[in-house]
Formats: structure tokens, C-alpha cells, sequence
């Protein structure tokens, strides 16, 4: 895994590290990567690597046999199974100004999540949404798995 | 998830060679689990034809479709958690690393005791291969507010410029101050407190 980070890490450079993007709108981290991991970003669909940031708006899919890790600026950790999507639909972590709220939306596969500062600053601003229903949390470690279709 | 993962019997390789086949998952499941250092949990599974809560860990509320009302919470076996979302609790990234580094009085320098903190912040961030850092400075309430806005940024700048020699290309360190806004002691003014002289970073 290790090797295949390396192989990728000038692609990543190139097209997942987007310095288009101001820092201070990241909303988080790949930490691991275990088969193929793809970042939608916007019209950009990019191979994820490990230390790559994300943003809000992005959407990561598992493929099949794939896992994923994932860290964001709160701390709020998550992880995904294969063939599982999630959209980072909110990221707001700016306790100065009181803006805090995260919104996941869940729409295929399975997560686990466990909850970072906002969840402590905030501890209604936190919904994982799926296609079936809406979970709403308070500090909390879950796993949505949603069922095949 | 340390303590989540002792409870469950690590028993993936046990298991008998001939195994039926797990049914395909038709309904949908949310679970809650124990959380580490925070007992205090809860959640609510709602959609279109009604909501549960759920303020237990271990409990599962099931849903088949977004018009038919979650099942109330039930208790599901640690076990069974493990051996459907094992892997997946394993693939969940080990816990951000907070640091702290103390400063000498009105100055941007590191204090000998914390040099010992720095080199520990410098070698999680190698280990961790960490891409996103965020170093906070801090002040006591020492001189007025704006001044010390800048000398906690100085502060940070002095931690973040020690950090970018050992992470990688392309890692965002977010430096910022604090000020005296956000103090580790509360203090009145004009207090000089060692305590509140420092540098929080934090290693993703």
C-alpha cells in the first residue's frame, strides 16, 4: 500500500492536491486507502492517496474489496466498507464565528463515524442522511449500513 | 474503539471452514456503539413515516424503506457487530494527537522544558505521514489584546516553521492566534500565568 502511494503521489500533486483551493476550506484527510478509493470533486474524479485533503462537496466511493479512512479538521473520524459513497454535503468548523455543522450523506454501503469537536461545540449540528432516513447524533460512534436495494 | 474493540473476541479466525452463506441485508441498519471517554451518547433515526431514538450503546434501530417507520431500537449482540463491520471499525483512523508547548514570558521562545514536546510533535508527524496540522498560539493577559494577538501568532509561527521541515510536500499547516481569548487558566488581566503561554498543535 505503501509503494502504490508513492507510485501515485506526483498525480497527486498534480490533480488531488487542488491549489485552487484555499486552505482554510479543507475539510479534512484520506488517512488510508486500502484498494481503490475515488474522490468526486465537482466534474474531477480523482484516485485517492494517502495524506490527500478533501473538501466539502466531495464525494468518496469505495470499489469493491476497498476501504477507506478518513479524518476531518474537528477530529471527526469515518471510515468506509467497499462499495460504499459518502458526500461531505457540510463541513463548517470555525468556533470563533459559531459556525459548526457537518452533514454526511450516506448513499450506498456502509460507514462508521465517531464524533470530533463539532459534535462537542454543536451536539445538534450533526446528520448522517440515507436514502431510507436521516440520523440525527449527539457525541456519539455509529455505523449506518444500508441495506441492498 | 480501543475499548470497543477488547470486548469483542477477536474471533475471525476460528470460525468454522463451512459457513452459510450471509443473507443479503435488505433493511437498512443504524447502529449505536459505546464511545471511548464519553458515555454520554444518543442518537434519533427518522425518515418520512416516524423516528426512533436510540440512547444506548449497542442497539440497533432497523429500516426498510424511507415510507415505512424505523423499527424501534433494538439490543444487537457485540459479536455480531464484530463479525459483520470488524474490518470496517479497524479502518477507522486512529484518534488526532494534541500537543501542547510552553513559552517564556513575553517571548517567542520555546521554553527548554517544552523542547522535549516539540520533538515528540515533529516525529508524530513523521509517523502519522500527516498532511494536515494545526498549530494554535496562545498568551497569557499580560499587555493589551491586540499585542498579544500578535505574539501568539509568533509563537505559532515559531512551532509551524520547526513542523514544515518534516511534513510532507503539500501539507496544510494552518497556523493561527488565539490571543489571550482562550486561556488553559482563567486569569484577570495583567496576569502573568506560564500556564497560558503556550502553543496547542494538533496532528492529524
Amino acid at each position: 500500500m505503501r509503494a502504490r502511494t508513492s507510485a501515485t503521489l506526483v498525480l497527486a500533486l498534480l490533480c488531488g492536491w487542488d491549489s485552487a483551493h484555499a486552505q482554510e476550506a479543507i475539510a479534512g484527510v484520506v488517512k488510508s486507502v486500502l484498494g481503490t478509493v475515488i474522490v468526486q470533486r465537482q466534474t474531477q474524479s480523482l484516485k485517492a492517496i494517502e495524506g490527500m485533503h478533501v473538501f466539502e462537496q466531495d464525494t468518496v466511493r469505495t470499489l469493491a474489496g476497498s476501504r477507506a479512512g478518513l479524518i476531518l479538521q474537528d477530529g471527526t473520524r469515518l471510515s468506509l466498507d467497499p462499495d460504499t459513497t459518502l458526500t461531505l454535503t457540510r463541513f463548517e468548523y470555525d468556533p470563533g464565528r459559531q459556525k459548526l455543522g457537518l452533514i454526511l450523506d450516506l448513499l450506498r454501503g456502509s460507514a462508521a463515524y465517531i464524533s470530533g469537536k463539532i459534535s462537542e461545540l454543536a451536539p445538534k449540528s450533526i446528520e448522517i442522511k440515507t436514502p431510507v432516513a436521516m440520523l440525527g447524533l449527539r457525541g456519539t460512534e455509529v455505523i449506518v449500513s444500508l441495506g441492498l436495494p | 474503539m480501543t475499548a470497543l474493540l477488547l470486548l469483542l473476541p477477536a474471533s475471525c479466525h476460528k470460525k468454522p471452514v463451512v459457513q452459510a452463506p450471509a443473507p443479503p441485508q435488505r433493511r437498512s441498519l443504524f447502529i449505536l456503539l459505546p464511545e471511548e471517554n464519553r458515555p454520554l451518547s444518543a442518537a434519533i433515526v427518522s425518515n418520512a413515516a416516524g423516528a426512533q431514538p436510540m440512547d444506548q450503546p449497542f442497539r440497533v434501530v432497523r429500516v426498510v424503506d424511507n415510507n415505512t417507520a424505523p423499527a424501534p431500537a433494538v439490543p444487537i449482540d457485540p459479536a455480531e457487530v464484530d463479525r459483520r463491520f470488524g474490518a470496517l471499525l479497524a479502518a477507522l483512523p486512529p484518534a488526532a494527537e494534541s500537543f501542547v508547548v510552553n513559552f517564556d514570558a513575553a517571548q517567542d521562545t520555546i521554553s527548554p522544558e517544552s523542547r522535549p514536546q516539540v520533538t515528540r510533535i515533529l516525529a508524530a508527524i513523521r509517523n502519522r505521514r500527516s498532511t494536515s496540522v494545526t498549530v494554535i498560539g496562545h498568551t497569557d493577559t499580560t499587555n493589551d489584546a491586540t499585542s498579544n494577538y500578535a505574539l501568539g501568532l509568533q509563537r505559532a509561527e515559531v512551532v509551524a516553521a520547526e513542523i514544515r521541515t518534516v511534513a510532507p510536500a503539500g501539507a496544510a499547516i494552518f497556523v493561527v492566534s488565539h490571543g489571550e481569548s482562550d486561556p488553559a487558566v482563567k486569569t484577570g488581566d495583567n496576569v502573568n500565568e506560564p500556564r497560558n503561554r503556550r502553543v496547542e498543535v494538533i496532528v492529524r
